[in-house]
């Protein structure tokens, strides 16, 4: 799945946050927006949901323009998001938040194949999601967009907060999606390893604008690194 | 045995009272002020219905479907431009319950009417006679709970539902039609309201302002019940069984009163409602 | 959740659902047109709106067909017009419209038909003015002024009749059960010292609020002290929910009802639910005879679809015996006061009607409901004299 942004200024009642945003995520391509706090890549996601009604620019999925549409809508185009804040049914159970990932039925090798890279999730079906670790709240928002079968992967810091070696699952469930299906991927992370693992494109962010554009390889490192630095 | 019965049809008929109200106060976080209108407007369908020689639980369905159909045209009207501002949608709603009131009035003028005497026959229980009418109104509240009960936890709707509850952005985010489900849900409130008018119309007296008494103890026991189907059986058990009880050992003038005030003393205790959701 | 300000469009619509149901209610206050200064202007004030509004329909027919005999047959002498306003549900619309048919309208005489609060609210206006009220209540007797005439039965009135004739036929234990309100509550310590009187026995006696809806528990009590006949006096849609909630009741088979608050019209509604009920009153719409079928044809002329019922007879007594009082009188307020007071006419009936220290003297009806919720008259008996909470008129 193609999205593609021209020109998106939005924000919060008067408060414009997003100055012009120009971004495209290519078909099966993964793409990361990184940036320091406060820059608006969470904004960005939101806007691109449809969560942030854009006061001018436009927002295209697959050549369909969605600008201004509802996210309900969007998310019907084939598009899964964790957002960062809030992503799960802190009051519903683990297995009612895996049903909500998708409208139809959920096939079940699929459900297998995602639960293997979290078999913590396996074992608390019937456990309320609030009362899982924030560490495993984030895994579940992962599963849960897997389940989706989407086109496109929409996920707000999905490592933060994540130990090294959940990081390294994280990495591998979103490579194995992008080979298996073709997802296109679209992360806001501060991690740039899980980034550099992922990714093929990282784009920066700052003041609600990109400003800068890397491809995502062992040598943009430290150019990164440098970019985040405060 | 006989005060058992009393006390239990009145949980009963409390509970189908209150279905729709607690459903859309659950789901949408209205209060809707205009229950009573719907349940005029399913009293007045099962009036026309009987008064065509159609018979009384013929009469019930299309009562259902005419409080739905004028739920949908509120909703889509009034309602739905209202949601999230809950001072608004009661006075709104408090409006419409009058226009409701005096469109039957133009309608059908002040006199009483009738929707005819179902199941006037008595049903031994244990070997006391009971009413049968009573009886059958305890079952359909059973059924409708345990009903709405399963739909909830067991369904895809129920779900839906139950994300709405919980988080609405969240469950935009996974692609439900929020505005959909809150004008169906609105609807479904009112088409209960509406059967619970049709119902409650072989006991009560039928005029423009229906049902009017019947609420305050449905408020009561919609506050009580908080969010949850299991808070609301049991605010309906707790306020129909005081209500009975201290009419039949005390005295009844008081017996409002007395639900009022452990109404308000629960509520302080619980001020979710009765539910066993942890803070 | 979003916590966000009234927007305009909120507001508006708002507005147009009050402003919509405002005008729907404020379009009742009409009045006849083409008045002349030498008309003798009446003001009607009845319940409307909110519950009291079911009596509504047939008292303003009994007017209305008043109004045109009254000046069809210039039974005043000078031509009478109307204005009519709604009483609303408490004492302060009352006082409101009140004022208004006084201060605004100017109306020289107020035939009101509202319950005991509102009539006391609308009386402290009139009062001072010396503008007669006639009356259908008089807070079951309690309510005297010199201005005031109460048209209805008092308790007393009502009661004894259908007491004597069911103690006659051998019920002698009664339930007494009643709205927890003033006139139920006279009413039943009136008939139970009668009782006692005539040998019967009280097996019980308890209340409810006005408003319930739920009678089960009450029933189960009146069942459970075997009584001969229950004593039911509770008020407009509790009384039909409780007829209706008695009768699908299978314990409460044998026990004769007495219910002298039971419309016709309610009734009716009723149908076979009614069916055995006692009631005494001064008009039934069954009672045999040309008189009444002139009175009905003459009631459905002026617009009512239904039968005329007490509510309209009464409210056409009203406006009779207000005509006799000008005719004699003239207008001035105080003579027509005085000239009520001493009212002698025939009703449509037939029978007399007189006004005797501000309250009516008439021959009172026993009648019983049929499986159909109508009324068969059982017996005529004379006129019994009123016995008033209030003593003296102040
Ligand atoms: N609901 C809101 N109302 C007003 N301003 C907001 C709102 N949410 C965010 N902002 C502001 O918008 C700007 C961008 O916020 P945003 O959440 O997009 O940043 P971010 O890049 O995602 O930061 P972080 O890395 O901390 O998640 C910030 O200045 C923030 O204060
Ligand atoms: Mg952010």
């Amino acid at each position: 799945m193609r999205l593609e942004t021209r020109g998106v200024v939005a924000g919060y009642g008067s408060a414009t946050v997003l100055r012009g945003v120009d971004l495209t995520v290519g078909d099966g391509e993964a793409v990361a927006v990184v940036g320091r706090n406060g820059m608006g890549k969470t904004t960005l996601l939101k806007t691109l949901l449809g969560y942030l009604r854009p006061t001018s620019g436009s927002i295209q999925l697959d050549g369909v323009d969605i600008t201004g549409s509802l996210p309900e809508r969007i998310v019907r185009h084939g598009v899964a998001y964790g957002p960062q804040d809030e992503p799960v049914f802190a009051h519903l159970s683990v297995e009612d938040n895996l049903q909500a990932a998708r409208i139809g039925r959920i096939d079940a090798a699929r459900r297998e194949q995602v639960l293997a890279f979290f078999p913590v999730l396996g074992t608390r079906l019937r456990q309320r999601a609030g009362t899982l670790s924030g560490g495993e709240q984030k895994m579940l928002v992962l599963a849960r967009a897997l389940l989706a079968e989407p086109g496109l992967i929409v996920l707000d810091e999905i490592t933060a907060g994540l130990q090294p070696s959940m990081v390294n699952t994280v990495v591998t469930a979103l490579n194995w999606e992008r080979e298996q299906r073709g997802t296109s991927v679209l992360l806001v992370e501060q991690n740039i390893d899980a980034v550099l693992g992922i990714c093929d494109r990282v784009a920066v962010m700052k003041l609600g604008q990109l400003v800068a554009e890397e491809k995502a390889t062992k040598d943009a490192r430290d150019q990164l690194m440098l970019l985040l630095a405060p | 045995m006989t005060l058992l019965l009393d006390v239990l049809t009145s949980i009963g008929i409390l509970t189908i009272v209150v279905l729709g109200l607690a459903i859309v106060l659950g789901v949408l976080d209205v209060i809707n002020l205009a229950h009573t209108g719907f349940m005029g407007i399913g009293v007045y369908a099962a009036v026309v219905a009987h008064e065509h020689g159609w018979p009384f639980w013929l009469g019930v369905v299309v009562a259902a479907i005419a409080a739905a159909v004028a739920g949908l045209v509120v909703e889509v009207l009034v309602i739905r431009r209202l949601y999230d501002r809950p001072l608004e949608t009661i006075l709104a709603t408090w409006g419409i319950s009058l226009i409701i009131v005096q469109l039957i009035t133009l309608a059908f003028g002040h006199n009483n009417r009738a929707v005819g005497q179902p199941l006037a026959t008595a049903t031994s229980v244990f070997g006391t006679p009971y009413s049968t009418y009573r009886l059958v109104l305890v079952i359909i509240a059973a059924v409708l709970v345990v009903g709405l009960a399963l739909l909830i936890r067991f369904t895809r709707v129920g779900l839906t539902v139950r994300m709405i509850q919980a988080n609405q952005d969240l469950a935009r985010g996974l692609g439900i039609r929020v505005s959909f489900l809150r004008a169906s849900t609105f609807v479904v409130g009112c088409a209960l309201a509406g059967f619970a008018g049709a119902l409650l119309g072989p006991t009560q007296a039928i005029n423009p302002n229906y049902a009017v008494s019947l609420v305050a103890t449905a408020f009561l026991a919609v506050l009580l019940a908080g969010r949850h189907l299991s808070g609301l059986v049991l605010g309906c058990v707790i306020l129909g069984a005081v209500q009975v009880l201290f009419a039949r050992w005390a005295n009844p003038v008081y017996s409002s009163a007395v639900v009022v005030g452990v109404a308000v003393v629960l509520l302080r205790i619980f001020p979710e409602g009765l539910t066993w959701r942890r803070a | 959740m979003a916590h966000s300000t009234p927007t305009r469009r909120t507001l508006a619509a708002l507005t147009a659902t009050c402003t919509t149901a405002g005008l729907m209610l404020s379009a009742c206050g009409t009045s006849s047109p083409e008045a002349s200064t030498s008309d003798y202007k009446v003001g009607v004030l009845l319940q409307l709106s909110g519950a009291g509004s079911v009596y509504a329909d047939s008292a303003q027919a009994g007017t209305k067909a008043a109004l045109q005999d009254v000046n069809s047959s210039k039974k005043a002498g000078v031509r009478f017009t109307s204005v009519v306003a709604d009483a609303g549900a408490d004492a302060q619309s009352a006082t409101t419209a009140c004022s208004r048919l006084i201060q605004q309208d100017k109306v020289k005489a107020l035939v009101v038909f509202v319950p005991g609060p509102q009539l006391l609210a609308c009386n402290t206006l009139a009062k001072r003015q010396n503008i007669p009220i006639l009356s259908l209540s008089s807070g079951a007797g309690n309510i005297c002024a010199t201005n005031l005439t109460g048209f209805g039965l008092v308790p007393n009135q009502q009661t004894l009749p259908v007491l004597d004739d069911l103690i006659a036929q051998g019920k002698k234990k009664w339930y007494f059960f009643g709205a927890d309100y003033s006139t139920p509550k006279t009413t039943i310590s009136i008939a139970k010292p009668y009782l006692a009187s005539k040998g019967g026995t009280t097996v019980g006696e308890s209340y409810e609020p006005m408003g319930t809806t739920d009678y089960s528990q009450d029933i189960t009590k009146i069942v459970n002290a075997h009584p001969d006949v229950a004593f039911l006096n509770v008020i407009g849609n509790d009384d039909v929910a409780l007829e209706k909630q008695w009768a699908a009741d299978p314990r409460t088979k044998g026990i004769t009802r007495v219910d002298i608050l039971l419309g016709e019209g309610p009734a009716k509604a009723l149908g076979s639910a009614a069916s055995g009920i006692w009631s005494s009153n001064v008009y039934f719409s069954s009672i045999p005879g040309s008189d009444n079928d002139t009175f009905k044809s003459q009631i459905q002329a002026a617009g009512l679809k239904d039968s005329p019922d007490i509510n309209t007879y009464v409210s056409y007594l009203q406006v009779e015996a207000l005509a006799s009082a000008v005719k004699s009188a003239g207008a001035d307020g105080p003579k027509v006061i005085s000239a009520l007071g001493k009212t002698d006419i025939t009703g449509p009936l037939g029978s007399q009607f007189q006004i005797r220290s501000g309250f009516s003297y008439q021959p009172v009806y026993l009648a019983q409901a049929q499986a159909d919720g109508s009324f068969a008259i059982q017996k005529k008996s004379d006129p019994v004299d009123p016995k008033l909470a209030c003593s003296s008129a102040s």
